[in-house]
């Protein structure tokens, strides 16, 4: 047997992988009562550390990670409310308004004017797609932080 | 697919699912790695209120990334990358250390635990008295079992660091032990 001891590193080695201890160092340990005591004291160590309660959430992590993924993919297909009714109220306003000679707005309407209407209303459609797909890249940043 | 079987899928068969749109499979994922989970987040954040929104963070980006995961390591691990990152970003936005004291030191409360003569409750206060990163490796190493080499990998730190960590954390916790073991004679 070696008289120097072992480094504690080498009797936590013995203690948790012994084939990656020399044999030099295992026949020191099996016959030095001192290395032996604190080897004891090492595997009584890893013993309770092995025994602890398992740590776990104080919560339904399914439930929550499910609840937050939908909430994620919500704002995606949500309009906002303002949006809506700002919409709603463009088009049954003037309707309301020029019921009577509504009929005249379809037969008397020059091709220029067709065409500005659907220029706008074109312009109007490709603002709201590209604020959705900005409010859409930002999830996306954030979720990816 | 009934759930019993998908908890024996491989983490091919399981990313497989997830992804195709089966949300069984992605929450089975998320069954699968919960304990890893906790075992980082319940180690390395302090503040019990912060928890359950890192842990939904985490999955978010599980989910969203899923699609980039290469197979190049355990399932398990990629996810605690990722819990472990998380929680670094927090402690950082936070300006909060995982190498020195815990944030909620335990009370020295030695004496009171010493009546109790219990070593899992003596431990497990000692433990809590380790700054976050020890804690988190000894939960990884000795509670979930895995090897220094996957726990480097979830770290990012050298494998070596985390032998040295690992091995100072014991000598703490064994030199913890026998000093009240000592108290407890005199
Ligand atoms: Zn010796």
């Amino acid at each position: 047997m070696s008289r120097t001891h072992p480094s504690e590193e080498v009797l936590q080695q013995f203690v948790l992988e012994a084939v990656t201890c020399s044999a030099e160092e295992i026949s020191h340990i099996e016959s030095c009562p001192e290395c032996q005591s604190t080897v004891a004291t090492y595997k009584v160590l890893a013993g309770e550390l092995a025994g602890l309660a398992a740590p776990a959430f104080d919560f339904d992590l399914v439930a929550a990670v499910i609840g937050q993924l939908e909430e994620a993919a919500a704002p995606q297909a949500k309009m906002p409310k303002g949006t809506i009714v700002l919409i709603a109220a463009f088009i049954v306003i003037p309707l309301w308004l020029f019921r009577k000679s509504a009929y005249f707005v379809f037969t008397d309407m020059s091709a220029v004017f067709y065409g500005l209407v659907f220029a706008a209303a074109g312009i109007v459609v490709g603002v709201f797609l590209l604020r959705l797909y900005k409010k859409y890249q930002q999830i996306i940043n954030l979720i990816n932080e | 697919m009934s759930q019993q079987l998908k908890h024996t899928l491989t983490d091919r068969q399981l990313v497989d699912l997830a992804l195709g749109g089966d949300m069984h499979g992605f929450c089975c994922l998320v069954e699968n790695t919960e304990r890893l989970v906790a075992q980082i987040v319940g180690k390395l954040i302090q503040a019990e209120e912060d928890r359950k929104d890192i842990a939904q963070d985490v999955y978010l980006k599980v989910f969203r990334n899923l699609k980039g995961f290469k197979f190049q390591s355990k399932l398990s691990t990629w996810v605690g990358q990722i819990a472990y990152n998380a929680c670094l970003n927090r402690l950082q936005k936070q300006q909060l250390t995982i190498y020195g004291p815990p944030e909620r030191a335990a009370e020295d409360e030695t004496d009171r635990l010493l009546l109790q003569k219990e070593l899992k409750v003596l431990l497990a206060a000692e433990l809590a008295r380790l700054p976050p990163i020890y804690q988190t490796l000894i939960g990884l190493y000795h509670h979930e079992e895995l090897s220094y080499l996957e726990i480097a990998a979830i770290t990012g730190l050298p494998e070596g660091t985390v032998k040295s960590y690992l091995f100072r954390a014991r000598k703490q916790l064994k030199d913890s032990m026998l000093s009240i073991y000592k108290k407890e004679k005199l």
